[in-house]
């Protein structure tokens, strides 16, 4: 037990069916301190926080709170003890007013009667003492999102956290609004709160934070002074993995180029826009959620309106001003949320994969089912798509299966260019390697393929080349040659913050 | 005067309802006439007590279609029970049929997780039923004398169920206001998950505002009953439940829920008043006022889905 | 965001569309109300009345009070006298619920237009609580007499109480308030609903000769609660039992050609022999051709004689009638008692009593065989 320590977590185990998301994690927090909390997408730091608020039960391990042993039973127990996590997804209730939802669920009265006069000037001396120009009276729905998020932080601190969790405070915030946040960081040090920040700014985690602690697979793989530290340590601990062969990577020289974009901008979204893509070639896109790159392909792809720029295919100028278009130009798009946008659940494989192609294969008025069976036919055996038979309904598939539904419809198109948007998400090891292969296997075949992933073992993996962004941005090209994780690390974050789309 | 505008442009509905009222007066100049103004609130009291239960259960998210047949029922009740009970009984047994709708409903959509839409509905048949069985399909004549005369009663120019209709407001508005249960309907019907995370227990709130929805709906059965000294297996069939849910949103609350307040369903249900009164004194016909009625709606609903999306992209800025 | 605005447009013209087909739609109470009121003579305003003037208020399910006999068919003598100014209202029951309905709303209205009266015609859709609404607008409107034509003969009681205590005259049309209403209102005029079925009945057992003793007769109600057809099956009740006859089964019909025919269908297979019935008794017109409809189909055609207590609708009797396809009803034209319910009003607003607390009309009873002598009133002119 170190009581210098307000908040310690040790050798914290949490497995899960099929997987084990914690082995052997923890953290320590001094009151009065940040630590920041580091590491890969799928490293552990939500689960370690959810095992410390209560969300999740560890398996093993010990959690130390205020010199005593502790298990928060539920969420509500960590928050009347004053361990407070402000959630990335605001969760404020937009039709009412700041003070409001800053004391929701515990307002101030005067025996059953709500006092205002006191919730609204409680709420005000909290506001003030953050230097916001917020006011209790405002309603959430008319504040900016960078000042909602002050709000959601106010909230915390009036409900008298000892231990704030921030979980990527800053994703929404101007430079002037972070700049506002690090002065009430400071503040609430001063008074002894001790706060966990997690976030993948580099710049950000050496300006504010105390101390650092790395997580990568589950594990403790590093905890430092900041002060002791250069960048290069953290990146060190974060990505010391040895590469699982279990990528491949096309092999085929590229060919001509199939795709260019050139100062493509999206106000709000991107700005300035440009690459190419060759056929027999993966181009991956790699950067943080948020930073535009699923954007870039919408509009590509004629679902989302461009300011400025322009397309070429094939060399020749076009304009996408629909889905429609986009597949008569051969590009095909498989999204990111394939269970909101690329399937028709309820319906069987064979109806989802012959999909795309409904308008040309009908026989009079209706559609002809014999050909859809041959689509069906041709693609299950190429991608080798486990499902006991056409007929059934996608919805029962496996998530691997159900992504190679979704290619498989757009295979059947005879695309050019195929965009796949975090093609293996939620998927399991094995399909994923599968996924991967067919990948490699599509480009070899002459496709242009676009790969955006936030997982840097995927795209360095089955990439040629890859395009890095930040903030609507992109930061950089990077060669066959150039791929390493230190490259991509850097160039995920914009560190002269002035550059905001 | 910068106030005053801010004023009715957020709360768009009373512009409409005075609107209403100078075209009124345009169309027929009786219609500014005191007594018929008293006359207009006096006839949609009943209208607007329901309207009162319906409020809470859309500020919490939710509609009650049930309200429509529970009229009826209760009304049965309070008439027919009478000669055995006595009216105190009658009406009291009333209200614990409503009270018991509304747990029914209550539990089903909160506790449960079934769709308010399909649960209200069904309560509405299942009253249905039993309005015409328990009075074997036909219409009861209230006996006590005391019961008719509270329902035609006056205290000065308002009926006593116009005083009633009033001290319900006021206390509902309290309850929105100042009490736990009112604000987290609000939070409830927002964003649940978010209330939920507060710490609100969003289930019991749910549960709580059907309640009062099927209370104060089998009231108004009740009220109707005293107001026509009987009670008619067709009362409030087919659409009740509908003009009052169209009263409340009318006057500015959102059926997606967490917007709106008491008053606003008090300004939507005279609204709706005002539109059948003026029908009524330029004797036009009777689906012209329906015609009017949902002309109206439209109008109102576009014109707030144009205000809120305009402030919508005035916060945005940033 | 486009598409989000056109969706909103369009549940809100769904909604808006759905909102006036409830507001119109009628409930299930739609009796056609035929009361008959023939006036067999010429429907000018100084009427002779001759015909069949039944005066049999047995009493039994009349809400008239003692002393009423039936004034037949009179009209007040409303000749030079000065109508302009005389505001005149009426809350009605529901102006297009059927051919009778519509006909004497209709009539009504164009006659008061003739006459050179404004009337105030308010139609309740069938539902109670508009009617109320609109009684309390029409003695806001400050009219000299109010008429009412009841949704429910229970809850008008407190309407007719409301117009008296306004100090307005209060005119019962068509249907009558219950007995305990009777004193607030200066009267009724309309159709003798009991002698109506008394009459029919009468006629209809007299033409079974022999077979009237123990007869067995199946009796189609109107509308539960709707006090006239209450008083149409009393009275043809009586007038069988009275012929030594039995009302073997009664059931409701809703007021609808369709259930009637459905409730037939049911009879029929219930009792499938001949001679299992001996006749088949409605509350009207309507619903009597609905039974028809259903023997029609069964091929019973001609086993027993079909009967309505009352009819108000040409289209019916030129079609069913005249044929013998219904053996027979009492007869009564909407023309004739819209027009007389109105005289008797204006004479009200002039300051005079009613002759009697109820005005019946005459309503003879039509069969095949008179079918040409009796005066059929003047609504062939309605077609």
């Amino acid at each position: 037990m170190a009581d210098e320590y307000l908040l310690e977590m040790k050798d914290i185990v949490k497995t899960f069916p099929g997987v084990k998301a914690l082995d052997g994690a923890g953290i320590r927090v001094r009151a009065g301190e940040v630590v920041a909390l580091c590491g890969e997408n799928g490293a552990g730091k939500s689960t370690l926080m959810k095992c410390l608020y209560g969300s999740y039960h560890a398996d093993s391990g010990e959690i130390y709170y205020q010199g005593k042993k502790v298990s928060f039973r539920n969420p509500d127990e960590a928050k009347a003890a004053g361990v407070i996590l402000i959630f990335q997804e605001l969760s404020l209730i937009t039709d009412l007013t700041v003070a409001e939802n800053m004391f929701l669920g515990s307002q101030p009265k005067k025996g059953k009667t709500i006092d205002w006069k006191k919730m609204n000037a409680d709420a005000d001396r909290v506001l003030q003492d953050l230097n916001s120009t917020v006011k209790s009276t405002d309603y959430v729905r008319d504040l900016p999102i960078s000042q909602q998020q002050m709000v959601e932080i106010a909230r915390g601190i009036a409900l008298g956290a000892k231990i704030l969790i921030l979980d990527e405070p800053t994703s929404s915030l101007t430079e002037r609004e972070k700049n506002a946040l690090f002065d009430i960081i400071r503040k609430l040090k001063k008074e002894g709160v001790g706060i966990i920040y997690i976030s993948h700014k580099m710049d950000e985690i050496f300006e504010i934070c105390d101390e650092a602690v790395v997580l990568r697979d589950g594990k403790l793989t590093g905890q430092f002074r900041i002060s002791d530290i250069v960048l290069d340590d953290l990146i060190q601990a974060m990505i010391g993995r040895h590469m699982d062969n279990y990528f491949t990577k096309c092999t085929a020289k590229p060919g001509k180029e199939v795709l260019r974009a050139e100062g493509l901008t999206a106000h709000g979204y991107f700005r300035d826009i440009s690459f190419h893509v060759n056929a027999k070639e993966v181009v991956g896109f790699y950067g943080l959620v948020g930073a535009g790159r699923s954007e870039i392909m919408e509009a590509i792809f004629g679902v989302r309106h461009l300011d400025a720029g322009k397309i070429f295919i094939d060399g020749k100028e076009v304009k996408i001003s629909g889905s429609v278009e986009a597949v008569k130009h051969g590009i095909g798009f498989v999204t990111e949320n394939r269970k909101e946008q690329g399937l028709l659940l309820p319906k069987s494989c064979r109806e989802n994969i012959a999909l795309a192609k409904l308008p040309q294969i009908k026989k009079g008025l209706f559609v002809d089912d014999s050909q859809t069976k041959q689509i069906y036919d041709k693609y299950h055996d190429a991608m080798q798509i486990s499902s006991p038979s056409p007929e059934q309904p996608v919805v029962y598939l496996s998530g691997g299966n159900q992504q190679k539904v979704v290619i498989g419809k757009w295979l059947a198109m005879d695309p050019k260019i195929l965009i796949l948007d975090e093609p293996t998400r939620g998927i399991d090891i094995g399909a994923k390697s599968e996924i991967h292969n067919m990948i490699a296997h599509l480009a070899e075949q002459g496709l242009a393929v676009i790969v955006i992933s936030s997982e840097m073992p995927e795209i360095m993996g089955v990439s040629n080349r890859i395009y890095t962004m930040a903030q609507g941005r992109i930061t950089g090209e990077l060669g066959e040659a150039e791929i390493s994780e230190e490259n991509l690390m850097r160039n995920i974050v914009i560190t002269d913050s002035k550059q905001k789309v | 005067m910068k106030k005053v505008t801010k004023f009715l442009s957020v709360n768009t509905s009373i512009p409409i309802l005075i609107g209403i009222m100078i075209i009124a007066t345009i169309l027929d100049v009786s219609f500014l006439a005191p007594g018929n103004l008293f006359n207009v609130f006096n006839q949609n009291a009943i209208k607007g007590i329901m309207a009162i239960g319906m409020s809470f259960v859309i500020l919490n998210g939710f509609f009650d279609m049930s309200l429509c047949t529970l009229l009826s029922l209760t009304a049965a009740l309070a008439c027919g029970l009478q000669p055995k009970i006595g009216v105190a009984g009658a009406v009291l047994v009333a209200l614990l049929v409503g009270l018991l709708v509304g747990i029914i409903n209550g539990l089903l959509v909160a506790y449960v997780g079934i769709n308010a839409f399909v649960v209200t509905l069904a309560l509405m048949l299942g009253c249905r039923g039993f309005a015409y069985i328990y009075p074997d399909e036909q219409s009861i004549s209230a006996t006590s004398d005391a019961f008719r005369a509270f329902g035609t009663g006056k205290l000065g120019p308002l009926t006593y169920i116009s005083w009633l209709y009033i001290i319900g407001l006021l206390i509902a508005h309290y309850v929105l206001r100042y009490t736990s249960h009112g604000r987290n309907t609000y939070a409830a019907g927002g964003n649940a998950s978010a209330a939920e995370n507060a710490g609100i227990n969003v289930r019991k709130t749910i549960f709580i505002n059907f309640v009062i929805c099927g209370v104060l709906s089998g009231l108004g059965g009740v009220l109707y009953a005293a107001q026509n000294g009987a009670s008619t297996p067709a009362l409030g069939w087919p659409d009740m439940h509908m003009l009052v849910i169209a009263g409340v949103v009318l006057g500015g609350t959102k059926l997606s829920g967490g917007y709106g307040n008491i008053w606003y369903s008090l300004i939507g249900v005279m609204i709706l008043g005002v539109v059948n009164n003026i029908m009524s004194i330029t004797n036009a016909q009777p689906w012209v006022s329906t015609f009017c009625t949902g002309a109206i709606m439209i109008a109102v609903l576009i014109a707030d889905k144009f205000l809120s999306d305009a402030r919508a992209r005035a916060g945005l800025k940033n | 965001m486009k598409f989000k605005k056109l969706t909103t447009l369009v549940i809100c013209g769904a909604m808006a569309l759905s909102l006036a087909a409830c507001g119109s739609g009628g409930s299930s109470s739609s009796g056609s109300a035929s009361s008959s009121a023939a006036s067999s003579a010429s429907a000018s305003a100084s009427a002779k009345s001759e015909a069949v003037t039944s005066s049999s208020s047995s009493g039994a399910g009349e809400s008239v009070s003692s002393g009423s006999s039936a004034s037949a068919a009179s009209r007040p003598d409303l000749s030079g006298k000065d109508l302009s100014g005389l505001k005149l209202g009426m809350a009605f029951r529901h102006g297009s619920n059927d051919t009778y309905m519509t006909s004497y709303f209709q009539h009504m209205k164009n006659y008061a237009k003739t006459v050179g009266v404004d009337l105030v015609l308010l139609d309740a859709v069938d539902d109670v609580t508009k009617q109320t609404n609109q009684v309390q607008d029409l003695i806001q409107q400050k009219c000299d007499v109010i008429m009412i034509w009841p949704v429910n003969s229970e809850s008008s009681v407190a309407q007719a109480k409301s117009v008296q205590q306004a100090g307005i005259p209060c005119l019962m049309c068509n249907s009558n308030v219950t007995d305990d209403g009777i004193d607030y209102t200066v009267g009724f005029v309309g159709p003798d609903d009991y002698t109506e079925g008394y009459n029919a009945a009468k006629q209809a057992m007299t033409d079974l000769g022999s077979s009237a003793k123990g007869a067995k007769v199946l009796f189609v109600e109107g509308v539960n609660g709707q006090q006239q057809a209450q008083a149409r099956k009393e009275g043809m009740q009586k007038a069988v039992e009275e012929a030594g006859g039995t009302f073997v089964d009664s059931q409701t019909s809703e007021g609808k050609r369709e259930k009637a025919q459905q409730v037939a269908e049911n009879w029929l297979v219930k009792y499938p022999s001949k001679g299992d019935i001996t006749a088949i008794m409605t509350f009207d017109d309507n619903t009597a051709v609905g039974v028809y409809n259903a023997v029609k189909a069964a091929g019973r055609e001609g086993e027993f004689p079909i009967w309505a207590a009352a009819t108000g609708d040409y289209s019916i009797i030129s079609g069913y009638i005249k044929d013998g396809k219904i053996a027979g009803a009492s007869l009564q034209s909407p023309i004739t008692e819209s027009e007389t319910a109105l005289d008797w009003a204006c004479w009200i607003a002039l300051g005079n009593d009613l002759p009697s607390k109820s005005v019946f009309i005459d309503t003879p009873v039509i069969t095949k065989e008179n079918f040409d002598q009796v005066d059929q009133g003047n609504f062939e002119k309605l077609i």
